[in-house]
């Protein structure tokens, strides 16, 4: 009996192997494509909920508990079309890229600490023209970078997460230098001691686009500088940075064509 | 219903609550008390295809979730025969350990706080299946 079990489980971790190998050849897209489908409303859904942007609905939801099923459903749509609109419009104002090659997209989970998550999982994938290395952004700021994509859904990392780094510069005194994700904060490392950096200063990504239109755009705001390591001695000084974007809050970000 | 069935259906509620609510890996905890409570081929199939889901859901290479699931369960198996482990503390213990390394790697939250809560609970249920000898 525990012979056949530990067989069991050994044939269980060879079937996984194989998958895992498959997968690395040929990937399984329509599997994750299937998945996702099934999976992607009632996610993005208590998404939603937990980032409290149905908050508005959620109150009349309170107030008309006794309604039947269907008009807090309707009323949960009209709220959700709102949301999407006035994303849109905020995007389209203040945003300085071309508003026809921005993909809209909704967030359907998290990874990380919900309050300074590591990564987003967002329900737009290669169906959609989705590719790897595209930026992520929400008004004018760096929401981060495509990282994994599948057919459906595709992973973003944040600036926040160790695997972020991007070549940035100091808007208002040109110091160039590239930031890290360092999981609590965004870190600016290698930037000249002879450069000036100032607490308060906003930092904007340099550009590092490849020759298959890929990678992060420029002059999109990575955030603002809260303090500054210099030191004499050493022949680079760094900085803490803070996104100006809640993160927790986002529902709806734009990916830049 | 059956114990074994009502940890599958909560398994299932999991994948809606894991990522969207929570950052925490409560499906790897569920999959680890699935297997201390019911080592059989009904819950190796369930275990396997639930982690296939949960990879796809998260953009991981399908299979890795179950490699790690197996593998550990192998390790608890093999531990148990050697040494006769029925000791409540050191599974809740390990699966702890197990679960924080889990969360680690792929990402979910690694706050200690939460993961104590889960131990807590853990140590609870291991507690009362052992008194009720069905823990393995």
């Amino acid at each position: 009996m525990k012979s056949k079990t530990n067989k069991n489980l050994i044939l269980f971790m060879l079937v996984s192997l194989s998958l895992l190998a498959i997968n690395y050849f040929f990937p399984l897209k329509f599997i994750q494509k299937t998945i996702n489908n099934v999976f992607y409303f009632p996610k993005s859904f208590l998404y939603e909920a937990k980032a409290g942007i149905s908050s508005g609905s959620e109150s009349e939801i309170a107030k008309l508990k006794n309604e039947n099923k269907i008009l807090l459903q309707k009323l949960n749509d009209y709220e959700t079309l709102k949301q999407d609109n006035s994303a849109l419009k905020s995007q389209f104002q203040v945003s300085s890229l071309d508003s026809q090659n921005l993909i809209p997209a909704k967030i359907v989970g998290f990874e990380g600490p919900f309050s300074k998550p590591y990564a987003f999982i967002i329900d737009k994938g290669t169906n959609d023209g989705i590719g790897k290395q595209m930026t992520v952004i929400f008004e004018n700021n760096l929401v981060g970078v495509v990282s994994e994509v599948g057919g459906s859904f595709s992973k973003v990392t944040l600036p926040a997460s160790n695997k972020f780094s991007a070549v940035v510069i100091d808007r208002e005194t040109s110091a160039n230098g590239i930031v890290y994700g360092k999981e609590d904060f965004i870190f600016l490392d290698n930037v000249a001691v002879t450069d000036t950096l100032k607490v308060g200063d906003i930092i904007v990504t340099k550009g590092e686009i490849n020759s298959a239109g890929l990678g992060v755009k420029n002059d999109i705001v990575v955030g603002k500088i809260t303090s500054i390591n210099k030191s004499d001695s050493e022949s680079f000084q760094s900085a803490k940075i803070e996104s100006l974007l809640d993160f927790s809050k986002l529902s709806t970000v734009f990916l830049a064509k | 219903m059956n114990l074994q069935n009502l940890i599958i259906l909560v398994l299932l509620a999991a994948f809606f609550i894991e990522g969207s609510i929570i950052s925490f890996p409560i499906i790897f905890l569920l999959s680890i008390i699935l297997f201390m409570l019911f080592p059989n081929n009904k819950t190796f199939i369930t275990i396997f295809l639930i982690s296939i889901i949960a990879d796809s859901l998260y953009l991981r290479p399908l299979g890795i979730s179950s490699l790690i699931l197996f593998a550990i369960f192998l390790f608890f198996n093999l531990y148990k025969n050697i040494f006769e482990m029925k000791n409540y503390l050191l599974i809740a213990f390990s699966s702890t350990f197990f679960t924080f390394m889990y969360a680690y790697f792929f990402s979910y939250s690694t706050n200690i706080i939460l993961h104590l809560i889960f131990f807590i609970i853990g140590l609870t249920i291991f507690y009362i299946l052992s008194n009720k000898k069905l823990l393995w």
